[in-house]
């Protein structure tokens, strides 16, 4: 089932992912999937990028650590054995093909929940979160305040 | 009449915190224990009846679970599924023991709303691990992590509290994707060392999830809305809507029975019931039909389901109440104004039980559909005006 097309707040900058696949991880929509772009190669972004390897020591779920003898498949990058590329990134080891990292499959699943955008590390995503329920939102436009459903810890309150 | 000042306070306290454990003074009465046993209260129990025994570990003793639920697990359910006994259906919050958990075994995190801590136990049957409850206030998982209760903060202070790093020799912790919403994978990490893993959305999924090596199929990761899922939770719409029912009942008596004389009681039941019947329709499309029927109703907006379904409602009951009033023009003109509108309300309502719905998507319904009812509503009753001035010949 699908809500309202069109309306959603979520915003993604594919440039800023390093392909952790939290995002894929967490949605509980199946907006993000991961997939080999080999299309656009951006070298400066590992460089530049605070937590080059995320996933070094914690490795994805998603992403398994590559066994010996295979392409070494970090961060998102798959790393080569050229000279060429030894010389243009020292620190990363060298890279071959091309970058995995998430896409938006259909971006009318979303449901603003916000668990990508709290789970983003490297602040690939945006999105406006809140309750989708309009009970909080009459609420909401009655009070004045925040949209809530009333659920705290108030007994006897109806909870959406 | 200072005693009877007492009894009568003691009487309040116990009645503030329902169905909580009494206070018992002195040796339980026989009658009292044969209470007890009914009720499923933990008043005169040591521990509560799901905690079959304690387990040593490097950081103290831990209650150990059954995987089994009772009858009294399955009263609670019903009870919490059906009012506001869900904000007193709780657990303590700390670590528990599945079987005999040793220092690899896995830690699962869940909420402390009973009947999640219930649901995960049960899917545990046969494992061996540790759970791991976050203080969420008597709230599910996926509510308490949008409204902040499920959190990083609480999933730290409860690392930190049971002494995770002694228990345990790995640096892992289950959290249920659901609770992604309010915990920060990476900050965990930070403040405990603990790397979170997200699980899957259902805890029946937690066995297979392991066994694949904490892989999780698509099927897994996304949550499903079926048709149990929406049932179980009508209750919680048509409860608070029938609340507001009498008034819209008694606006309904009143139409009907204002007369130039006076308040004729016969006319107004009369001539009423056939308004009153449908709008108790009316909410039962909206908060029990409408849910049901969600993926096959047409269009994606809750208002227009909500809406479409009411209309049609109308239209059949219509054709099968043969008082002269229902035929009447001007009424039917006026019924199938309102009562659409009423069962769009109320199924918009739903909004907030689903697994899908958006706040933006919301706003808009809100947006072009509130002055549309109040549109509607307004219209309605001119047209109830009109139709008592012709019923007294005014016009």
């Amino acid at each position: 089932m699908k809500y309202l097309a069109n309306v959603t707040t979520l915003e993604y900058s594919p440039d800023k992912c390093v392909g952790c696949g939290r995002c894929a991880e967490v949605c509980p929509r199946g907006v993000f999937v991961m997939q080999e772009d080999n299309s656009t190669l951006t070298p400066d972004r590992h460089i530049d990028s605070p937590h080059p390897f995320p996933n070094e020591n914690s490795p994805s779920p998603l992403l398994p650590l590559p066994s010996e003898g295979e392409d070494k498949r970090r961060g998102g990058v798959i790393f080569g054995e050229g000279q060429r590329e030894r010389e243009l990134y020292p620190r990363e080891g060298i890279r071959k093909g091309g970058v995995r990292r998430a896409s938006v499959n259909d971006k009318d699943l979303c449901l603003e929940c916000g668990a990508c955008a709290l789970n983003c590390e490297f602040g690939a995503i945006a999105v406006n979160t809140g309750v989708g329920c309009a009970a909080a939102l009459i609420n909401g436009m009655i009070t004045g305040g925040e949209p809530t459903c009333g659920c705290d810890s108030t007994p006897g309150s109806v909870c959406c | 009449m200072q005693k009877l000042k007492i009894v009568t306070k003691s009487q309040l306290d116990s009645g503030s915190s329902c169905c909580g454990p009494a206070q018992s003074t002195g040796a339980p009465s026989s009658r009292d224990v044969a209470r007890n046993m009914l009720s499923c209260s933990d008043a005169n129990r040591s521990a509560p009846r799901w905690i079959t025994g304690t387990l040593p570990s490097p950081a103290g003793a831990v209650p150990q679970i059954s995987t089994v639920w009772t009858r009294c697990d399955y009263w609670g359910m019903i009870k919490s599924r059906s009012g506001g006994y869900r904000m007193r259906y709780t657990v303590a919050p700390g670590l528990y023991a599945v079987g005999a958990p040793g220092n690899d075994s896995d830690v699962l995190v869940t909420a402390n709303y009973k009947l999640t801590f219930d649901t995960v136990r049960r899917e545990l049957t046969g494992l061996t691990a540790w759970v791991l409850v976050l203080d969420t206030k008597s709230i599910n998982v996926w509510c308490a992590a949008g409204k902040g209760t499920f959190s990083t903060d609480e999933l730290v202070k409860r690392i930190t509290e049971a002494r995770l790093d002694a228990v345990v020799k790995h640096r892992r912790v289950i959290v249920p994707q659901l609770g992604a919403v309010g915990v920060n994978a990476a900050e965990v990490m930070k403040r405990t060392g603990f790397r979170v893993s997200f699980g899957p959305v259902e805890a029946r999924d937690i066995p297979e999830y392991i066994r694949a090596g904490y892989k999780k199929t698509k099927a897994m990761s996304t949550m499903k809305f079926t048709l149990l899922d929406r049932l179980v939770l009508t209750p919680m719409e048509i409860n608070p809507a029938m609340k507001k029912f009498p008034w819209v009942a008694a606006g309904i008596f009143l139409i009907f029975g204002i007369q130039p004389t006076g308040l004729l009681f016969k006319e107004a039941w009369s001539n009423g019931l056939p308004f009153l019947l449908l709008g108790l329709l009316s909410v039962f499309t909206g908060a029990l039909v409408t849910p049901a029927l969600l993926p096959f109703v047409p269009f994606r907006s809750f208002a227009v389901k909500g809406w479409i379904m009411g209309a049609l409602s109308v239209f059949i009951a219509t054709q099968y109440i043969g008082s002269t009033e229902v035929q009447n023009p001007v009424l039917l003109a006026a019924a199938y104004l309102f009562f659409p509108a009423l069962s769009s309300y109320i199924a918009l309502q739903f909004t907030g039980a689903t697994t899908f719905t958006g706040m933006s998507g919301v706003k808009k319904e809100l947006k072009f559909g509130i002055p549309l009812y109040i549109g509607a509503v307004s219209l309605s009753l001119i047209l109830m005006v009109v139709f008592k001035l012709r019923e007294w010949s005014v016009l």
